[in-house]
């Protein structure tokens, strides 16, 4: 896991690296470069782009179950998860959005602000956004313990993160996120508290077309086993859509869940297929 | 700075909606689970709506016990390691089942699965 840490850690401090090189570039176009990602999501963790303002988006997440034999498709026959969330511009650099989880019933609120985007001369060496949310486990009260203990608040989880990204020209960008999830209630064996660190990216391979990969590894040490979230795929972009199918190990979609209770062992094999669709309206 | 006053708003609304730090208590499961009292109600409530013939298991109340024991869902010798209670730790089940649910099929296995 320490390997693994300090693999994250790397790749941050090379793409700040990277960023302080080009800093000394002569040329001064201060202008914001074009998103470095096709959407606002990239399989699972959020990106620093923002749809603007006005910009409305709908997403579609699906995580088909766990690989295991051919009987159920590799996972297509089981049973599968299914997130459907829309986003709104307010501004062009503050967003906010809605969504709801099949599994646990989740429904979520989340917010993201750009705070600074990189520039094409390098002068801003990178682009960085704070993304927060809210969500709400709405199963019966039976699941949260005793009916004597129960509270509302008990149902609530929370989400706050930094976002960092750079984009290495037009094809490669990169992105690193210091993660922070708080959750009111956990089973036993589980944190309230954890935090993570994620690096995702996407290489831009023929056209529009890129592969993605995603990597977030917990930090804080539970009594039960909690497996970093590992995903890799391809992203189908066009003018209007971002189609993006993978295989991931966790499928929680809500990384509020996948940070804090994750017990699929990507090299296990506890492995599924998924595909995510975002669509924009403007 | 329009910005920054944002932002904290942000960081105040997920802060202030309000913080607990509760651990869910394990439930206590008694001994003596009876198949058709406490069992069959869960797969009534919870399974068969998918699982009522057109998909493995099937849990109908006419079918399951059978269905059950005869294609290898049990492990009386490990009951933890029983196919029916492992599908119930993993993925889209484990959001439908309750632990008192969980556990309570675990303690019928360990009892010895009886159709009682």
């Amino acid at each position: 896991m320490k390997k693994n840490i300090y693999l994250a850690v790397l790749l941050c401090v090379g793409c700040l690296g990277w960023a302080t090189m080009t800093f000394a570039q002569e040329e001064e176009d201060n202008r914001p470069i074009s998103p470095p990602f096709g959407a606002e999501l990239l399989i699972d963790n959020q990106t620093t782009v923002n749809p603007g303002k006005g910009g409305f988006s709908m997403e579609i997440q699906h995580r088909f179950s766990k690989i295991e034999k051919i009987d159920d498709i590799f996972g297509i026959y089981g049973s599968a998860n299914t997130r459907i969330g829309f986003n709104y511009g307010i501004t062009d650099w503050a967003m906010v959005g809605i969504g709801t989880t099949r599994d646990y019933m989740l429904q979520d609120l989340n917010w993201k602000f750009r705070i600074f985007t990189q520039s094409r001369s390098g002068k801003t060496p990178v682009s960085l956004s704070y993304f927060g949310n809210a969500v709400l486990d709405a199963r019966p009260d039976e699941n949260f313990g005793p009916e004597e203990n129960y509270r509302f608040i008990h149902r609530l989880s929370y989400l706050n993160q930094l976002i960092v990204s750079r984009a290495f020209g037009s094809r490669v960008s990169l992105q690193v996120a210091p993660t922070f999830v708080y959750n009111n209630s956990v089973p036993e064996g589980f944190k309230n508290a954890n935090a993570s660190i994620y690096a995702g990216g996407k290489f831009q391979v023929l056209g529009f077309h890129s592969i993605i990969l995603e990597y977030n590894q917990p930090i804080l040490k539970t009594d039960e086993d909690v497996y970093p979230n590992l995903a890799a795929g391809v992203e189908i972009g066009t003018s209007t859509h971002s189609f993006r199918v993978f295989v991931t190990n966790y499928n929680s979609i809500i990384l509020n869940r996948s940070i804090s209770y994750n017990q699929n062992n990507f090299f296990d094999g506890d492995i599924m297929f998924g595909f995510n669709i975002t669509i924009r309206f403007r | 700075m329009r910005r920054l006053v944002l932002l904290c708003a942000g960081v105040f609304i997920a802060l202030a909606t309000g913080c607990d730090d509760y651990i869910i208590p394990p439930p206590v499961i008694e001994e003596g689970i009876s198949y058709a009292e406490q069992v069959q109600p869960i797969w009534d409530d919870k399974c068969v709506s998918c699982h009522s013939g057109n998909m493995d298991p099937d849990l109908r109340p006419e079918e399951s016990y059978e269905f059950l024991m005869t294609n290898g869902y049990v492990d009386t010798l490990n009951p933890e390691s029983s196919l029916i209670y492992s599908k119930l730790l993993s993925g889209a089940h484990a959001s439908r089942a309750t632990e008192e649910e969980k556990l309570t099929i675990l303690q019928w296995i360990t009892e010895g699965a009886q159709n009682n």
